[in-house]
This record gives structure tokens, sequence and C-alpha cells, in this order.
């Protein structure tokens, strides 16, 4: 059954408000959320028997 | 990060480099919502006496005495790759980038940390003076995201001579043209 038009707007309208308040993080919040996605990345290459990537190490506050 | 932020700046108290700002992906990532890169790329003014066939000899060797090493292309600082950028291109684009980047302040650990990143719209031109896909990707979401002095994306275009890009961008990413 195809969406309707305001379902997706409000679909996309979600998307786009929640990508403005990442946005709005502090900086060190940003980093620690860009190195949860440095280890998830790792992971499924390793997961999948590839060589894994590199993963920032930072102290567990950052 | 506040470990190699700690280490950038004791290479400026020292005299080892004059000033340095985050650029590339994680500068971008200050400014919009945060997405995934491998290095930090770091903007450098570097001494006068630098030895202009080698100008970031002085940086490594310091780095290295100190017993950073490293990692493929990346020197490993305090568990984070750092890539150093002289900004010194026969433009003149990435030196003002860095004479014009902010003052921000890193709070990761107990203390906030002085860091410096540049400023979106400067990101933005060096984006489009690089022009990968990724670049052009990363002008969007600047565009989208960041707080933009359209004003001044349009004179560092002109300034840059970066209107092939801009034009570029604007086919792919029509909704900011």
């Amino acid at each position: 059954m195809p969406i309707d038009p305001q379902t997706l707007e409000k679909i996309y309208s979600a998307k786009e408000g929640r990508r403005r308040e990442l946005a709005r993080l502090p900086f060190h919040e940003k980093i620690a959320l860009l190195v949860a996605m440095q280890k998830r990345a790792d992971g499924i290459l390793r997961s999948t028997g590839r060589p894994g990537r590199i993963v920032w190490k930072l102290p567990s506050r950052s | 990060m506040e470990a190699t932020l700690a280490v950038l700046n004791d290479l400026v108290a020292r005299g080892v480099i004059e000033k340095y700002a985050i650029g590339g992906a994680v500068g971008a990532i200050f400014w919009v919502e945060p997405f995934d890169t491998v290095d930090l790329d770091v903007f450098v003014f570097l001494p006068a006496d630098s030895p202009p066939l080698d100008p970031l000899r002085k940086v490594i060797s310091d780095l290295q005495a100190r017993g950073y090493s490293f990692e493929g292309e990346f020197l490993l600082i305090e568990g984070i790759p750092v890539q150093f950028l002289p900004a010194d291109d026969p433009k003149g684009l990435t030196k003002a980038a860095l004479e014009k980047a902010v003052a921000v302040s890193y709070l990761g650990g107990a203390e906030p940390i002085q860091a410096w990143v540049l400023s979106p719209e400067y990101l933005i031109a060096i984006a489009l003076d690089v022009h990968r896909s990724k670049d052009y990707e990363r002008v969007s979401r600047l565009l989208k995201e960041a707080p933009i002095d359209r004003q001044l994306v349009s004179e560092l275009i002109e300034r840059f001579a970066l209107g092939e890009s801009w034009a570029v961008f604007e086919g792919r990413y029509p909704e900011h043209a």
C-alpha cells in the first residue's frame, strides 16, 4: 500500500528535526557519537571476516 | 579527544606551530549532525623557519620524540589519527580560513579545553575547492544545518574562484540553488 504524501511529509519533517537536534549537541557529545559509529562499523567489518578499521580511543567521559 | 587537543595546544605554546584549527569532517561535525570519519584534519600555521620542502618535519619529529608514531598516513596522538595540513595553498584559501577560525571550548574531561575550528563558510569553500563527492555532500549538510552567512559564502566563491565547483554542487543539490 502506498504511503500518503502527508505521512511522508511528517516522516521527513521528523527526520529533519532530529538532524537539527543532533547538530545542536555539544562538541564532545558529537565526538562520542562519532566514536560509537566507528565502533559499530568496526564490529560489522570484523563480524564478516574483514579487517577492522580505526576506532578512536577516548577516555570514558569523552 | 581532550588529550589530543592538549597536545595541539602545547605545540602552539612551545612555538612548534603558530596556530591550528580543526577542519575536514571533524570541523564540519562541530557545526552539523555527527557522521563517521577516520581522522582529525588539523590546519596549521608553521614558523617562518620551517623547511620549505618538508614543512612538517619539525612538528613530526617533535611528536615522535614524545612517543607518538605514524599509523599509515596519520600521526596517532592520544588515540586519535591526526593529519596535519600546512595552511599554505597557492590560492590562500586555507590561510584565510585559519585566520578566521573560531575559538571553541571542548568539555570532554573535568575542565574545558580551548580549541579552534574552521568556520562553516570556510569549510564550505574548502570543500568546494577539493570537490570530491563527499565534499559536495558536506557542503549540503553545512548549508542545511549550520549557522551560515550566505553572503560570505558567495564572497568566498568569488574571491577564490570556486564558481565552477559551485555550479556542479547546484546541479547535484538543486534544493540549494
